[in-house]
């Protein structure tokens, strides 16, 4: 189901057209954004993964010349947020993770032996990603997050379980038929206007 | 033999973990009881040898996973001339401004990489720690005190050397604690306790554990991990059996 199909079904069962829209699709999408948060915890919770809600991506590393530090971009990945980053690797080295830490324990490690790790690390601060001992070969990252659908392209699945699907129409829906307030009949007063 | 990240790793698929977000901490653990299981002899002593360099003031900084030395050495044409250890040198005190300017031990180190006057190497007695003519050699393993007085002292992190030692580097072989982050290699007996251990404590310092009764079940696995260990470790070897049976043999009365 992409983002196209996903917000046409929503605003088909709340009666609009697309030349009738009281609501408009980027409330959609962020209505979208909280349902599948709770789906997704329920989801874990019967032992399924976190994963199945997340898509990969493709960063570019940047440099911070100032704090001489190399960086993914956060704006670019359609990560949800902090949080939502599941792993990162070098493009064709799935299997071999970057170790992701807390930007806050950073110097308090570089004084442990634990610090010294055999792959880069990766911290998530403000709405950048920055790596430690990174190779200045490494161009690009692959980064599995979950995403916001807000920040999806029309075209793009909605990365839920099939399973899932109808469950996130409807909880969707409800929550925005709630809002979605009625025509008000003309009570026969003027309007000040 | 696995490494400390394999532990690592190892712990986080047994709590079904999608992210590397735990992995530095679980080194951490990893490494603590590594080196709680090295202090209690339960782990196999890890012996380097590196190159250190030696810069200002002669010192040489020690490597952060040294324990206690073996050999400190100098290369001399591919063999290593090791050096005798000398507590009466003086370290930062003993700079350019307090030196008298007098030479006579400057070329210490070049008679020792010549041969020098008693130093040679294919002499009979170079191998061996004897006393000659009154007086005591060092042998294969250090050059005596009584030629040229001991070439280093270890102070600290730094090892100081005698200001004869004109090399820039220094070949240190050492007792490591063998701890290298994620890379310290584990020895297969020592996984279960590791695993174990890992557990234990991401359990203790869980914040959301409110009983120690829902911590029991970890520290039970850990401790039986542990005991198991350990008397493997000390269990004699059938080679250590045969040993006890003969020495019991000799000691046995003749009939």
């Amino acid at each position: 189901m992409t983002r196209n199909e996903f917000t046409d079904l929503v605003l088909t069962n709340l009666g609009m057209n697309s030349q009738d829209r009281k609501i408009l699709p980027q409330q959609v999408f962020w209505t979208a954004d909280t349902v599948i948060g709770e789906l997704m915890m329920a989801w874990v919770k019967q032992g399924g993964s976190k994963s199945d809600f997340a898509i990969d991506v493709i960063a570019e590393v940047k440099k911070d010349s100032t704090l001489n530090l190399r960086y993914v971009n956060m704006e670019e990945t359609a990560a949800a947020n902090q949080r939502s980053v599941l792993s990162v690797s070098k493009i064709w080295d799935r299997s071999n993770p970057f170790a992701i830490v807390k930007a806050g324990s950073i110097g308090l490690y570089g004084a442990l032996e634990a610090d010294n790790l055999s792959v880069p690390q990766a911290w998530v601060q403000s709405n950048r990603l920055y790596f430690k001992g990174l190779g200045w070969e490494v161009k690009d990252v692959l980064l599995v997050v979950i995403p916001t659908i807000s920040k999806l392209n029309d075209e793009q699945d909605v990365p839920v379980p099939a399973e899932l699907e109808a469950e996130l129409i409807r909880r969707t829906y409800q929550l925005l038929s709630a809002g979605v307030n009625e025509d008000k009949t003309n009570d026969g007063r003027q309007s000040i206007a | 033999m696995k490494t400390i990240g394999y532990i690592a790793k190892s712990c986080m698929a047994d709590t079904d973990m999608e992210s590397m977000a735990t992995y530095q901490r679980y080194v951490k653990y990893a490494i603590d009881e590594f080196r709680a299981l090295r202090l209690s002899g339960l782990m196999t002593v890890t012996n380097k040898t590196v190159k250190l360099e030696i810069g200002e003031n002669n010192i040489a900084y020690l490597p952060e996973d040294y324990v206690s030395y073996i050999k400190v050495g100098i290369n001399c044409g591919g063999r290593i001339l090791n050096l005798e250890y000398n507590d009466n040198l003086l370290g930062a005190i003993m700079d350019a401004n307090t030196d008298c300017g007098c030479d006579s031990l400057s070329s210490a180190q070049d008679k020792m990489c010549s041969g020098g006057n008693v130093s040679n190497w294919n002499t009979w007695w170079y191998n061996y720690p004897f006393l000659l003519d009154g007086q005591w050699y060092g042998g294969y393993y250090g050059y005596s005190a009584a030629n040229y007085r001991g070439g280093f002292k270890i102070e600290g992190n730094v090892i100081l050397f005698d200001s004869w030692v004109k090399s820039r580097e220094v070949i240190i072989e050492y007792e490591s604690n063998g701890i290298e982050g994620d890379s310290t290699l584990v020895p297969e007996g020592a996984i279960p306790v590791l695993e174990a251990a890992v557990h234990y404590k991401a359990q203790k310092f869980n914040p959301n554990l409110t009983t120690r009764l829902a911590l029991q079940p970890f520290y039970n696995d850990y401790r039986v991990a542990l005991t198991a260990y350990r008397a493997r470790q000390v269990a004699m070897t059938a080679t250590d059996w045969r040993q006890a049976y003969l020495r019991n043999m000799t000691q046995s009365i003749k009939r």
